[in-house]
């Protein structure tokens, strides 16, 4: 069982090629992750936060910036340690129950499968019934995964993704095209992973209402941090090089090239929109 | 794993099928090129005379007849290997005996041979045992009236007789009346045959006492002189196998040049023993047979396996492809490519491993079936050890391919392996591998047609040029559908823009194509190989045999038998006789009745009309018979004159003579009367030996030796033989020497011949008669006359005897005659021998087949008195051209290409069925956008038959185009026809019909899987890509 990661990433810049045009997928995020914290991303499609979740799970290598999960530097790391990584440390729960499952194998098999790696490096991982337990699919793991309903299956990916015991857990859309009670089973079996084990969780979801039970959620926007919220409190989050990004409901009101003024005040600062008159222009 | 194979059972049976296929096909060439051996070996053997197929060993001395080894002797001279490897020896002796008193009776043969009474059936009596005791023949009692217990004096009179009073004699009593039986027993020897045509005794059967008996003579007793011993050795069957055959041949072929020894070659009695086997020259046959078969079968069966390696792989890459999100997720937890690999295989493996012993099962199933069906000669059931090599090879590559297979995948980017459609590269270039083998499969092709590389290696040249231009069809057919869907699409026709388009934009497109082109090549190619092979082996056969049907009637007469075929037939057209003598120098004068021998003879791919028969003349006079034994005739001679020189050396006296040729054959000359040279006017007689009738060849004067040149008036008249006038004819039936100032001929007064002569110091001066032919026309093949036409060449007439031929024009071949041939006239044989002996054949030409006019042709014959003694075919002759290793190694090609377009069938199967998930989604996504269903299913024919069609034209286009480049380097025999010019034209319609078919096939196949996909098109598959 590995032991629960911190996850930092440092100035994150991930580009990809499309049609012949660089695309830039994440612009430079700086994110801390303390061991054992639940985290959800959120966002609009396309801001970057399964790529995020992708790069810290080391599918791929980020184009530049840091990415340090414990005392591993993933973007260095070599493929052998990368494989190790991925065997007993970070396990990613991909969008999709199916993607997750051997098509062939029961759920028991499935989870002992998801051991195996993990298993053969030495690192101690619970017994497949304990895993299957913890999630609460016992009673179907040994069934064909044809005969699962949606929400059986999620939960057995769930099983699978926690079965070598990972320091870090990553789920994609872990309650995507689920009912309401299976989304409440996945979402309890994974607040109980973090509870009793002390995983590092890191959620994309954009479900707001599973939003609303995560501990702490990061908004990922134009492949930046656009936010944070805590306990269900927004916050806007200062960027390495002092950018501020503004709360969505706030950009709609400062459109790009509205000119503010920030103004000292005590305990803070205040954000002054400036019209065209009360703007100083240079003298001529 | 079993897991993994239960729930795609159907992927893992398919791997195994072909798996299995591919093994088999490897491992099946060793052991059906085993079986073409052992089949090639029995067949030679089998169709071989009984002597050619065994060893023969004789004996005799004419010049020392004591140095003639006794068969005790013999068999002590056998070699170990060669006495291990036959049977019971089987011991004779012989001697050639005359009826006596000699002079002009019968001739024949005593015989003893070891065990002889238990292989005829005595009609009458029984074996003989006494010393004094033989069996007949059933034709020699009833010809020349030998019943049992009939008595005969017998003498010997052959080479070592050379005084008349040194001949022993005896007489022997007829004990019993045999008919012969068990041929192969026989060794080829000819019991019977002779005595049916009144031409001699034939053989005659005595027991081994007989050689033993103290014989009389007219000076004493003693014993018989030149007694031929011999010792035949029939080879047991399990001693002649492919691997025996070859050292037992050399033992034969030491045996035969040294038969006592290196050590006494040189002696006398080395020179007396002869040794005769057909062995070597089978072992040699075999062997070339073996060449051939070694180098057809494996190319035949590599380029099967290529095609069925192509197809597996291709099952492999689609069913790795299959697992790209099992490879993500093995990747996902940690197992890296190398695990990636290990879970990839531990599916595809098994089925591969399992089809070894499977796909060797089905090769030895294939041989035995093979064995069974196709060959002959029940070759044994083996399994060399070079099948399990290729099992394993095969094994081998197949699990090569397999780690090929998933390497690309294992080591792919996990982010990449998550992509539902994995990545394609775009546009018509050749990646590395493809450039690398069009290059190399254009290079060999073109090495192969070109000439740079011969043998049957150049076989494999249409699947070179199919591999080349498939793969690069297969290049640029998308780009063209691209291009033509964007046309369309322009002109607003979108169903078939859209079809294209899809098309264009397949990787299935990529593989279907070089696939169905290797296929349709192999297909067209091996139709046509077959079809050309079959034409060739026809044509040969029709060549050799020469006619439909050819009645071989040996030791008839040659004058009855054309009487009897030209009453039985008139007009020639159904019936025609030909005979066929052979000289020294290996021509062979083959007399035939042009007119119905051209239309009768087979001459494939031949206009015979165009040949000259018109040159082939024979004389018209008729000949000049005379029947008895009493000439007598009206002779006036004027008083020789002298030409020149010294007059005393005038001869005082001359021989009126004439040249007769009597019905064996031979032509002497029968001295008339002496006349003196100072002039004669009297009637003369002579006897003359012509009981059964003479022809007049020639008649003239015989002068002494070195008498000086004379000329001289002779007339002769009122001609009469036993005192029946015969009429000496007209001027016209004379012929003179070449010299017309030597001889001239004019008419006497009363109907008699009055030659006005020279001898212009010749001895004999004779007057030829006309219907006697001098030089002969003949029409003669190249080989006969090699330099030119108008070349005289020495021929022979039935007898032996030569006779100067004239090539008159070349013919291409001469139907059911040798390499070296001159036709000529049958009629100049018919008038200088009548009766078949000697090395003459007589054959019956017929140009019918039904056995029911056979059987009536047959029993006419038998009533003209003309037993037909064997019959040939061309069927049967092509027949035993099919049981050739050339042959066997040909058929097989066919089973290769209907197992090319099953598996290429299969393969488009297995490619639409490998993508029918993305092509049901877009169809079903066409529907959703308002898309029919007719035109969906329009849409999936046009997207996938177009494909099959190009690369089925392509590679049935190379077929044809290749297959004359490659059909010179493929032998069609063990070896090479001596007349029939070999045809390699292409077999359009055998080509074209197989090619048409398979087209068909392969297109029936692409059109029910694409509309199988396309029936699928339901809309819930458009959830698959959420």
């Amino acid at each position: 069982m590995s032991a629960a990661q911190p996850i930092t990433t440092a100035g994150l810049v991930h580009i990809y090629r499309s049609e012949g045009h660089d695309v830039a997928a994440l612009s430079g995020v700086d994110l801390v992750v303390p061991a054992g914290e639940v985290v959800g991303l959120l966002g609009p499609s396309g801001s970057g936060k399964s790529t995020l979740l992708a790069l810290l799970a080391g599918l791929f290598r980020p184009s530049a910036g840091k990415i340090y999960v414990g005392e591993r530097e993933l973007s260095t790391l070599p493929a052998k340690d990368l494989d190790a990584y991925q065997a007993q440390v970070a396990s990613l729960m991909l969008q999709g129950a199916r993607r997750n499952l051997i098509p062939y194998l029961t759920g028991r098999q499935n989870v002992a499968f998801a051991q195996e790696r993990a298993r053969a490096l030495g690192t101690p991982v619970p017994e497949v019934g304990e895993v299957l337990a913890s999630v609460g699919a016992v009673g179907f793991a040994d069934d064909p995964l044809a005969r699962l309903s949606q929400g059986q299956l999620q939960l057995l990916a769930l099983a699978v993704a926690l079965a070598p015991a990972p320091g870090v857990l990553l789920a994609d859309e872990p309650t995507s095209a689920l009912d309401h009670v299976a989304r409440e089973q996945v979402l309890a079996a994974i607040l109980a992973a973090n509870a009793t084990a002390g995983t590092t969780v890191v959620v994309v979801t954009h479900d707001p209402e599973v939003a609303a039970r995560l501990p702490r959620t990061i908004t990922i926007r134009d492949g930046r941090i656009g936010g944070e919220g805590r306990s269900g409190e927004e916050y806007a989050v200062i960027t390495a090089d002092g950018f501020l990004p503004l709360p969505g409901h706030i950009r709609n009101a400062l459109p790009p090239g509205t000119l503010v003024r920030i103004e000292d005040q005590e305990g803070g600062y205040l954000i002054v929109p400036q019209t065209a008159h009360s703007a100083k222009l240079p003298d001529p | 794993m079993r897991a993994a194979m239960r729930f795609r059972w159907a992927q893992a049976l398919v791997i195994l099928l072909l798996s299995a296929l591919v093994t088999a096909a490897l491992a099946f060439a060793p052991l059906y090129t085993r079986a073409v051996d052992q089949a090639s070996v029995s067949a030679l053997v089998e169709a071989a005379a009984p002597q050619d197929a065994g060893v023969r060993i004789s004996s005799f001395s004419s010049s020392e007849p004591m140095l003639a080894q006794r068969p005790d002797a013999l068999r002590s001279l056998l070699p170990p290997r060669l006495a291990a490897a036959s049977g019971p020896p089987i011991a004779s002796t012989s001697l050639t005996v005359r009826r006596l008193p000699f002079g002009g009776e019968p001739e024949g043969r005593v015989l003893w041979r070891d065990g002889m009474c238990e292989h005829v059936t005595f009609a009458a009596g029984a074996c003989p045992t006494a010393k004094d005791e033989i069996a007949v023949s059933a034709d020699q009692a009833r010809v020349y009236n030998q019943p049992i217990g009939s008595k005969l004096a017998i003498g010997e009179f052959d080479g070592a007789v050379s005084q008349l009073e040194a001949s022993p004699f005896t007489t022997v009593r007829v004990a019993g009346i045999y008919q012969p039986r068990d041929g192969r027993y026989w060794f080829g020897e000819n019991l019977t045959g002779t005595a049916e045509s009144d031409a001699g005794f034939d053989t005659m059967l005595a027991p081994a006492a007989f050689f033993d008996a103290r014989v009389e003579s007219r000076q004493g007793s003693g014993e018989w002189l030149e007694l031929h011993h011999g010792l035949d050795l029939p080879l047991r069957p399990d001693a002649l196998d492919a691997d025996s055959i070859a050292p037992l041949a050399a033992t034969i072929t030491a045996f035969t040049t040294f038969p006592m020894g290196k050590e006494r070659a040189a002696t006398h009695a080395a020179e007396a023993v002869h040794v005769t086997s057909g062995i070597p020259e089978i072992a040699a046959q075999v062997a070339a047979g073996r060449e051939q078969v070694r180098v057809i079968v494996p190319l035949l069966m590599a380029q099967l396996a290529l095609l069925l390696g192509c197809v597996l792989w291709l099952v492999l890459v689609a069913a790795a492809d299959q697992r790209r999100g099992e490879v993500a997720l093995a990747r996902l937890r940690g197992r890296g490519p190398r695990g990636a690999r290990r879970l990839l295989l531990a599916e595809t493996a098994p089925p591969i491993i399992l089809a070894a012993p499977l796909g060797l099962g089905v090769a030895l199933g294939l041989a035995a079936l093979a064995r069974r069906l196709l060959l002959e000669g029940r070759p044994p059931t083996e399994l060399p050890l070079t099948t399990v090599y290729a099992a394993g090879l095969a094994l081998l590559l197949m699990l090569a391919l397999a780690v090929l297979s998933v390497r690309r995948l294992s080591t792919e980017p996990i982010a990449d392996l998550l992509r539902s459609i994995p990545a394609r590269r775009a546009g018509i270039s050749l990646g590395v591998l493809e450039a690398m083998v069009v290059a190399a499969s254009g290079a060999a092709f073109l090495a192969l047609a070109t000439g740079s590389v011969r043998g049957p290696i150049g076989q494999a040249a249409p699947i070179l040029l199919a591999i080349a231009v498939g793969l690069l069809g297969a290049r640029l057919l998308p780009a063209a559908f691209a291009a033509l869907g964007r046309a369309l699409l322009r002109g607003g026709r979108a169903t078939p823009a859209a079809a294209l388009l899809q098309a264009s934009r397949r990787g299935t497109t990529r593989w279907l194509v070089p696939i169905v082109t290797v296929a349709l090549c192999l297909v067209v190619v091996t139709a046509d190989v077959v079809a050309v092979g079959a034409r060739n082996r026809l044509g040969r056969a029709q060549v050799e045999a020469g006619a439909p049907t050819v009645l071989f009637v040996n030791n008839a007469d040659l004058q009855k038998v054309t009487k009897a075929t030209r009453e039985l037939d008139p007009t020639g057209t159904a019936l025609t006789t030909v005979a066929q003598v052979t000289t020294a120098n290996g021509t062979t004068t083959m007399g035939v009745e042009p007119a119905a021998y051209q239309r009768i003879a087979l001459w494939p791919d031949q206009d015979p009309a165009a040949i000259a028969w018109d040159h082939l003349t024979a004389p018209a006079e008729p000949p000049l018979t005379l029947t008895g034994t009493r000439l007598r005739v009206h002779v006036a001679l004027s008083s020789l004159e002298p030409t020149r020189g010294n007059v005393a050396q005038l001869p005082t006296s001359v021989a009126l003579a004439l040249q007769l040729i009597d019905s064996t054959g031979s032509t002497e000359p029968v001295t008339v009367a002496d006349l003196s040279a100072d002039g004669a006017d009297r009637d003369v007689t002579a006897s003359i030996p012509c009981r059964n009738g003479c022809r007049v060849a020639g008649i003239g004067l015989v002068a002494p030796p070195n008498a000086s040149p004379f000329h001289a008036n002779l007339t002769l008249t009122d001609l009469r033989v036993d005192e029946a006038a015969v009429e000496l004819g007209t001027t016209g039936s004379w012929r003179g020497p070449a010299d017309p100032d030597t001889i001239a001929i004019g008419q006497a007064a009363g109907g008699g011949l009055r030659i006005e002569l020279a001898n212009d110091g010749r001895a004999q001066t004779f007057l030829a008669h006309a219907s006697i032919p001098g030089t002969v026309p003949a029409l003669t093949t190249a080989a006969a006359t090699p330099a030119d036409t108008a070349a005289t060449i020495g021929g022979a007439l039935m007898s032996g005897d030569d006779v100067l031929l004239t090539s008159a024009d070349r013919i291409p071949f001469a139907p059911g005659g040798s390499a070296k041939v001159a036709l000529v006239n049958l009629d100049n044989l018919l008038v200088t021998h009548w009766q078949g002996r000697g090395s003459a054949t007589i054959e019956v030409y017929a140009a019918a087949t039904d056995p029911a006019d056979l059987a009536k042709l047959s029993t006419a014959l038998a009533d003209r008195g003309i037993e037909i003694r064997s019959v040939r075919h061309p069927g049967e002759v092509a027949t035993a051209y099919g049981r050739t290793g050339a042959a066997w190694s040909l058929a097989l090609s066919i089973p290769v290409a209907a197992i090319a377009l099953l598996v290429a069938a299969l393969g488009i199967v297995v490619l639409l069925a490998a993508s029918w998930r993305a092509r049901s989604r877009d169809y079903a996504a066409l529907r959703m956008g308002g898309v029919s269903t007719r035109s969906v299913l329009l849409i999936s024919l046009l997207e996938s038959v177009p494909v099959v069609v190009f690369g089925g034209v392509l590679g049935a286009a190379a077929g044809l185009w290749s297959a004359p480049a490659s059909l010179p380097m493929i032998p069609l025999f063990p070896t090479p026809p001596p007349t029939f010019p070999v045809d390699l034209r292409t077999a359009w319609s055998a080509a074209l019909s197989a090619g048409g078919a398979a087209l068909v096939v392969v297109t029936l196949v692409a059109a029910l899987s694409a509309q199988w996909a396309a029936r699928r098109a339901r809309l819930d598959r458009l959830r698959d890509a959420v």
